[in-house]
């Protein structure tokens, strides 16, 4: 099976990159105007998600983000073999050179912001739910667990709802620093009140860095995670379909 | 490995292992239909399920309402639009 890592906008040549999954060496191929970056492994099966393998792709995928602009690919994205690959990417060949574009000579930061809990507005609602429970009769541990369950849900509503505006801010603050940014959803029954992603030039990390510790100094109500340099795991837009011909055999049932 | 991240700011360990798996399993280039994941050799099945979530009262609710509503017999999605399933 053929292994990909990355999607590189040109042979690095040269270098000695580090082994990849299953310990096996890694090589690129010329795909067109861009190279993926490839392993053969010996199984015929999946990956199995170790720690092992989780960092044998990560640094593959950094040691050429370090040398060429890159598309890190999806875990455990597997070709039967370099011909079903290299017909399945020249598909993408727009998407891939455009992608390319857009994250060359940048690096994705991630920056999460929770609200501190707060323990009068929890003891509250708890107690209120507490009083609710000891005038229900014969209350299932059902009913009990989800009363629990709901306690939570309310106070992190409550933050969320008091801290929505700061996070806006607070990202605005951040995007000024990037070339695109972005946006995931928050669970419901967490505390998180920012959960983003920043394009930024590597020129501008320092710049971001600076920025964000300035912020983190400002708002010590809240909690701040700041990740990254990362390959651009998050700015790519587009999904590949793989060419049917390559699922033959295991469609054909009869 | 990862010498130039920013320390985790947060108290506990482990917390940049999880933005790795975060993005290493979730985003990047994805290619459709090549996605199965295992752990120690258990194949982990993700299911396209269009899930729907409701809270042991309404659930109650719903079968007290003269059994009309067999869960078993009646697409979720036709409860919802009944205003009978509770929330998504």
């Amino acid at each position: 099976m053929i292994y990909l890592y990355a999607i590189a906008s040109e042979v690095v040549s040269l270098l000695d990159p580090p082994p990849g999954i299953e310990n096996q060496g890694v090589y690129q191929i010329n795909c067109g105007s861009f190279a993926p970056v490839l392993s053969t492994l010996l199984t015929t099966k999946e990956v199995n998600l170790s720690k092992e393998a989780i960092y044998g792709h990560e640094n593959v995928v950094e040691f050429f983000m370090k040398h060429t602009p890159i598309l890190p690919v999806r875990f455990n994205t597997l070709f039967d073999s370099i011909e079903a690959l290299t017909g399945t990417l020249k598909r993408y060949s727009l998407e891939i050179e455009t992608n390319l574009l857009k994250v060359s000579n940048c690096v994705e930061m991630g920056v999460k912001i929770l609200a501190k809990e707060d323990k009068e507005k929890k003891t509250g609602i708890k107690n209120n739910l507490t009083d609710l429970s000891n005038q229900v009769e014969k209350l299932s541990k059902a009913k009990k667990y989800i009363l629990d369950k709901f306690a939570i849900h309310k106070e992190a509503f409550y933050l969320q709802e008091r801290y929505k505006d700061q996070g806006k801010v607070i990202y605005s603050l951040l995007e000024e620093y990037s070339k695109q940014a972005a946006t995931f959803p928050i669970a419901a029954n967490s505390y998180m009140i920012l959960n983003s992603v920043f394009l930024v030039p590597k020129e501008s990390i320092i710049n971001f860095k600076e920025k964000f510790h300035k912020i983190k100094a400002d708002h010590k109500e809240f909690a701040f995670l700041l990740s990254g340099p990362w390959p651009p795991y998050s700015f790519v837009d587009f999904h590949i379909e793989k060419a049917k011909e390559s699922r033959k055999d295991e469609l054909c049932l009869s | 490995m990862f010498d130039d991240k920013e320390k985790s700011n947060f108290s506990t360990t482990g917390n940049q292992l999880v933005e790795l798996l975060d993005r290493i399993l979730d985003r990047g280039v994805v290619v459709h239909g090549e996605i199965s994941i295992s752990v120690a050799n258990v194949d982990l099945i993700y299911l396209g399920l269009n899930v729907l979530l409701t809270s042991i009262d309404k659930l109650e609710e719903i079968r007290k309402d003269g059994n009309k509503l067999p869960l078993s017999s009646k697409p979720l999605n036709a409860l919802v639009a009944e205003g009978k399933g509770g929330k998504r």
